[in-house]
């Protein structure tokens, strides 16, 4: 265990998730005029698209490559992965929790409801990222996706596509089923390198 | 000797081209870029390398994708035999020449999108693009050299967009000429300020020097042999101060720029034709239209003089100096642009010249309350123009049915009466516009 904690830099994951915890939560709000090209004229795109990528991220980074040794380790490494994923989505709706529940003022819910899912929905694409294409480049997806639905994401109303989850409104709940279902599959993705391989 | 190998199918510039491509080719043939390029190439160009927002993310993120490579390869912990730079040349050739092909794409499908393009591009923005290129993908290798790729690759693609696509929604308004070349340029009446075109190329060497000390001072770094102890901090020094200096001066260069980088087009490029004594000019890209332009124009001229407007001693499409003797006139390449949108075009000019030309009646007859003049001198003013250019020979049926009723109604009466009437008419309106509070 105590390797394994070592191994994963939690220091930094901890760090970085408690700024992307204080950006989101005082500058979550502020919006970004971006080039559009999906529709729309013009439109300002939240902050809040962007910010989850860096605990997403700083997650893929702490894990590293898996060394070969860890395939033989008696613990189950891969699922003490997936239960770190867990944890910093856990952490960070648990932060947000009084700021949804409006018991914080001064702190817009729109920014703490749309940080839980988006991190969520980037932690699942970027665990599906690494078991798909390796940990080098498994963080390229849900920093294209941040992109593309930046750029191509808002139609002419101005308003996110259907298809566009990290900018729609938080009331919309495909945008939460769709972030719940790819971190679950990514979740057990990753919890699969326990197993025997065929 | 063998100085470069290139293996092209094993780099990030091959698999991240076509969807560059296909990003460059929907962003220049949207209204950003394909809006109003009506044949001025310099606006053309300008428009064309800010595909650079799409362009320099993701070929920094090549270029940081490569040095990812080449850092778990631990190239510089063995041997190498080529020197850093060749190393570094090897890798981001392809991704280099990546940026430059859709920097051409760019520049392509603008030219096929506009009817006739007299000239060239212009150099100085294509090169300083070029500049601002090569200092995103150095600074890309300099990331990737210094964290992984799994973090190195999405940092530098999302902090490279936004620092080429946020800067304009910065305070103050110069600040988005650093970063991208002749932003905002032009109309046809405006050309490039040079100053906006070199402000960000100094910008990006100073980037570039930065770029280069950082990843010169990286262990991960290949190299032959290995950098003498003061080396790195002299070179990092070295880097600081070209960085803070190559800054200062951009910004002393457009720091009195308001929004968009431009100034006057100089009145030499204009092309003209003398036909019936009222001198015609047209900028060189609208020159096909311009015995037409110069036809109609000598035409309404004629027809406003009989009704008491003095004839101009020259009409052109330059801003500059107008006046009761210079007129000017819009023309666009567009074919669906006709000669009653000339003699509109001409007309509104002239009405804004003609009530704020200097006379001698005073406001003696303007309202007292200044809500109420301004109101009747802008009905005024839109009636004149509107009578203006039926009398210069728009068709009353376009006329009417592009106007707002309450502005057409005295018009359509007048334009029934008499000739005398019509100028006494003309007359009137013509005081009440010139009520407008000053």
């Amino acid at each position: 265990m105590t390797w394994w904690i070592h191994t994963r830099r939690l220091a930094l994951l901890t760090l970085v998730t408690a700024g992307f915890w204080a950006a989101a939560f005082t500058l979550g709000n502020s919006r970004l005029p971006l080039p559009q090209l999906g529709g729309a004229t013009s439109a300002d795109v939240p902050f809040i698209l962007f910010a989850p990528l860096a605990p997403a991220i700083a997650l893929n980074a702490c894990y590293g490559t898996p060394t070969p040794i860890e395939r033989t380790a008696l613990r189950r490494v891969a699922a003490l992965d997936s239960l770190l994923a867990v944890a910093v989505v856990a952490a960070t709706a648990a932060v947000a929790a009084p700021v949804m529940a409006g018991w914080l003022s001064g702190t817009d819910p729109f920014a703490a409801e749309s940080a839980v899912r988006n991190l969520a929905l980037y932690t699942g694409l970027a665990l599906i990222g690494r078991a798909a294409l390796g940990n080098h480049a498994s963080t390229v997806i849900p920093t294209l996706l941040a992109l593309v639905v930046s750029v191509f994401g808002y139609g002419p109303e101005q308003t996110a596509h259907w298809w566009a989850w990290p900018a729609a409104l938080p009331s919309d709940p495909l945008s939460w089923a769709g972030s719940a279902a790819l971190l679950s599959i990514g979740l057990y993705q990753t919890a699969r390198g326990d197993f025997p391989r065929r | 000797m063998v100085m470069f190998r290139l293996h092209p199918r094993a780099n990030a510039a091959v698999p991240a081209a076509p969807v560059l491509l296909c990003i460059v080719v929907l962003y220049v043939t949207s209204d950003y870029v394909a809006g109003d390029l009506d044949g001025y190439w310099t606006a053309a160009t300008a428009k064309a390398v800010s595909a650079l927002i799409f362009i320099a993310p993701v070929t920094a993120a090549c270029a940081a994708w490569e040095a990812g490579r080449l850092r778990r390869a631990k190239v510089g912990d063995g041997t190498p035999t080529r020197n850093g730079w060749q190393i570094a040349a090897a890798s981001l050739a392809p991704v280099m020449l990546l940026g430059f092909l859709a920097l051409a794409t760019a520049l392509a499908v603008v030219r096929l999108q506009m009817e006739s393009a007299p000239g060239w591009p212009d150099v100085r923005i294509i090169a300083a693009a070029c500049v601002i290129l090569c200092a995103h993908v150095a600074l890309g290798y300099a990331v990737g050299m210094w964290l992984p790729a799994v973090a190195a690759v999405p940092v530098v693609l999302v902090g490279d967009y936004l620092w080429n696509v946020y800067p304009p929604a910065l305070e103050p308004l110069w600040l988005r000429h650093l970063t991208q070349p002749a932003f905002g340029c032009c109309s046809n009446a405006s050309a490039v300020y040079p100053g906006a075109v070199t402000a960000p190329a100094l910008v990006a060497v100073g980037l570039a020097a930065l770029a280069v000390a950082a990843a010169a001072v990286c262990r991960r770094t290949p190299r032959r042999g290995s950098l003498p102890g003061s080396v790195p901090y002299w070179g990092a020094a070295l880097a600081v101060v070209a960085a803070t200096v190559t800054t200062s001066a951009g910004v002393r260069l457009v720091d009195g720029l308001g929004p968009d980088a431009i100034e006057a087009r100089p009145v030499s490029d204009l092309v003209c034709a003398d036909p019936r004594g009222t001198r015609v000019c047209v900028w060189p890209e609208h020159a096909s239209r311009l015995t037409e332009t110069a036809r109609t124009v000598s035409t309404a001229v004629e027809r406003l003089r009989r009704v008491g407007v003095s004839p101009p001693e020259v009409v052109t499409e330059s801003g500059q100096r107008p006046g009761t003797g210079q007129w000017t006139v819009t023309v666009r390449q567009d074919p669906a642009f006709t000669d009653q949108d000339l003699v509109t075009s001409l007309t509104s000019d002239l009405t804004v010249i003609l009530v704020n030309s200097p006379h001698g009646d005073g406001r003696t007859h303007c309202p007292a309350d200044p809500a109420t003049a301004a109101q009747r001198a802008f009905d005024s003013q839109d009636q004149l123009g509107v009578w203006l250019s039926v009398r210069a020979g728009r068709s009353q049926q376009e006329a009417r049915d592009s106007t707002d009723p309450r502005i057409w109604a005295p018009v359509g009466r007048v334009l029934g009466t008499s000739a005398a009437s019509q100028e006494t008419w003309f007359q009137d309106t013509l005081v009440q516009a010139r009520c407008m509070p000053r």
